[in-house]
């Protein structure tokens, strides 16, 4: 379990996270999302140990992890830009990480077919996509218990996303523990179970994200007349009118909700399904701040 | 770490192959002339010994670099030492092959009972090759310590150049300041003329090669050149050591100070531009001004420290902490310079002299 207490990070004339609180479970898949600039890189590279936090803890299983060498061998960082030289090749980054983790070469081999990546192929040359998926199949090879992944679907191709979402479950299921950023908010929501919403460096929402999102009901109305928000006998989170057919989101019971927009007499009331981005939106903001 | 450690010597197998040939190819331009061989020898070890580090460390001024790196459960202190003793591998494992490579052949010469023209080297080139060796460590040291107290690739060559400069100021201070005479409190004329720079062929040799031979020649007292082991030489021997050492101590030590977010930024050390700015500033308005005051040197380098400073806050408005640690520095400077031309008045320009 990563526990992360009253976490703060400056970098100069910038606060960019502030009394950060998260507990990360075991076996979950933790999606962490905002807006650019929110503090998702940066609360990863704290986690990984890259940048030490200006106070605050970040534990792992009661362990510090900032320049903790057994802590840290649990833990597999990939950053939104992989790195890569000249001359790296898959081969040479596996014999890289063999000196730091147990490395399960079987596995190596399984994930490399799977990505359709070549053991000489040199990694400067490979495409972003490329690059994370070989990243990805080097971190799945070590023995590590949590892997962070920034920008985890950046660069992958639709098919790639899925082979990467099929193995972060079966990983899951294995025992392991994912942190994953990403603005692919459809992504997330097919994988994590538990998730947290950065914004100006604090956290705005975290939870189970099914519970959470459970919290949110999504209605469309039609009307014989155009209507404007103030007449919805409730607070919206998020209210959107074309013509005469209303969008809203609202916090509540559902029933209950349903029982006062039918007094508005529509003509039409459909119960909709909430996604995560529309959750996110509704926590964050408009869609213009994205 | 260990396990490390060979993976680090292994990836840097093919950089050393390259840098070994080509030395080796310099050193058999040379192939009948042993004093040139050996200064084309310690020239390839004295760049090698400076530019190492940069191959080293250069990963590390990039956030991939740093993100890769820093995340691996190794600690940082740890991560430098590895790196320093795969490049201490690098230097002793190519100036070794290329040393050898071209001095066997000076036995091979002296034995032919048909040539009569070369002289035994004794021991000589196992002592040149053991000092040279020996001396290149400091130099690789405070190279080290240079390159990364900067936070971006362009500001540590920059590091790099502006330190090793200053041994060489200081070096040549600690040279002349021991000397018998003390008439001049620094030789200007090797700072003018740069006559540091190309004394021994190549400049680097004029700092590690001389010394080396200086010293070895002394041991063995086999050479044609009369040299006595003398104040200076120890003093630069040791200065040499205690800079070097020092810089290794000072890299590994100030590795847990560096912000990773810092890197690829401005380079704020203590030990950068914030140092080495006005220490340039004080050393060359001192040097040119030790004698009589010339505004045809004091207006330029003031205006070149100036530059400087607005080249590091990236600005012409340098401000206010940088702008009195610059008017300071003058004012030392030529204060400094101002109290030499009374303790040590230039002879030709007393009234004996004439």
């Amino acid at each position: 379990m990563i526990r992360i207490q009253k976490l703060n990070k400056s970098f100069p004339n910038k606060q960019v996270l502030s009394d950060i609180d998260l507990t990360i479970e075991d076996r979950t898949v933790f999606g962490l999302v905002g807006i650019n600039g929110a503090g998702k890189s940066t609360l990863l590279r704290l986690i990984a140990g890259v940048l030490k936090a200006d106070s605050g803890s970040i534990q792992l299983d009661g362990q510090t992890l900032y320049e903790n060498e057994k802590a840290k061998r649990q833990v597999f960082f990939l950053a939104d830009e992989p790195f890569s030289t000249p001359l790296l090749t898959p081969d040479k980054l596996k014999e890289l990480y063999s000196t730091f983790y147990k490395f399960d070469e079987a596995k190596f081999a399984r994930y490399l077919e799977t990505f359709g990546l070549k053991r000489k192929q040199q990694v400067g040359k490979m495409s972003k996509g490329m690059k994370r998926q070989l990243y990805l199949a080097l971190a799945l090879s070590t023995d590590c218990k949590v892997f962070l992944l920034d920008e985890a679907f950046d660069g992958l191709d639709p098919l790639a996303r899925l082979k990467f979402k099929r193995i972060v479950i079966e990983e899951k299921e294995a025992g392991k523990t994912f942190i994953l950023s990403s603005h692919s908010l459809r992504e997330l929501e097919d994988i994590s179970d538990s998730f947290a919403i950065l914004d100006g460096g604090n956290v705005k929402q975290n939870g189970n994200l099914l519970d959470e999102l459970g919290k949110l009901v999504k209605f469309q109305l039609a009307f014989e007349r155009e209507i404007s928000e103030s007449e919805i006998p409730f607070p919206c989170v998020s209210f959107k009118a074309s013509g005469r057919v209303v969008t809203v989101v609202a916090r509540g019971e559902e029933d209950a909700l349903k029982a006062q927009l039918e007094a508005l007499n529509p003509l039409l009331l459909d119960v909709l399904p909430i996604d995560f981005e529309e959750f996110f939106l509704s926590e964050v903001g408009t869609k213009e701040t994205l | 770490m260990k396990q490390y450690f060979l993976y680090e010597c292994k990836k840097k197998l093919p950089a050393f192959a390259a840098f070994t040939i080509i030395s080796r190819l310099i050193c058999s331009i040379f192939r009948y002339n042993f004093i040139s061989i050996t200064a084309a020898q310690t020239a390839c070890l004295g760049v090698m010994a400076v530019l190492l580090p940069a191959y080293l460390f250069s990963d590390f001024y990039s956030k991939k670099g740093v993100d890769f790196y820093y995340s691996l459960p190794i600690t940082r202190e740890k991560l430098v030492i590895v790196k320093i003793l795969a490049g201490l591998v690098f230097l002793f494992a190519s100036y070794t092959i290329f040393f050898w490579g071209s001095a066997w052949k000076i036995y091979a010469a002296a034995l032919d009972p048909h040539n009569t023209t070369h002289y035994s080297p004794g021991l000589y080139p196992l002592w040149l090759y053991l000092t040279n060796l020996a001396l290149s460590v400091p130099l690789f040291g405070y190279s080290t310590f240079a390159f990364t107290r900067a936070n971006n690739l362009l500001d540590g060559f920059v590091h790099l150049v502006a330190y090793t400069l200053l041994v060489c100021i200081l070096l040549e201070f600690v040279s002349v300041w021991l000397e018998a005479e003390r008439q001049y409190f620094l030789n200007t004329n090797y700072f003018i003329s740069f006559e540091t720079l190309d004394r021994n062929t190549v400049f680097w040799q004029g700092k590690i090669g001389l010394t080396g031979t200086n010293l070895t020649e002394y041991m063995l007292e086999s050479y044609q050149v009369k040299t006595i082991i003398s104040p200076q030489m120890i003093a630069a021997i040791v200065t040499q050591a205690v800079l070097g050492l020092s810089g290794l101590a000072g890299t590994i030590f100030f590795v847990r100070f560096q912000k990773a977010e810092d890197l690829g930024g401005v380079s704020k050390s203590l030990f950068s531009y914030r140092v080495l700015i006005p220490l340039y500033l004080f050393i060359s308005l001192f040097i040119t001004n030790h004698f009589y005051f010339q505004l045809i040197t004091i207006i330029p380098l003031s205006a070149a420290g100036y530059l400087g400073y607005c080249l590091y806050a990236r600005s012409f408005v340098i401000g206010k902490k940088n702008a009195i640690v610059f008017v300071a520095t003058v004012v030392v400077a030529l204060g400094a310079a101002y109290i030499m031309q009374k303790i040590y008045p230039p002879t030709y320009l007393l009234p004996d002299y004439w």
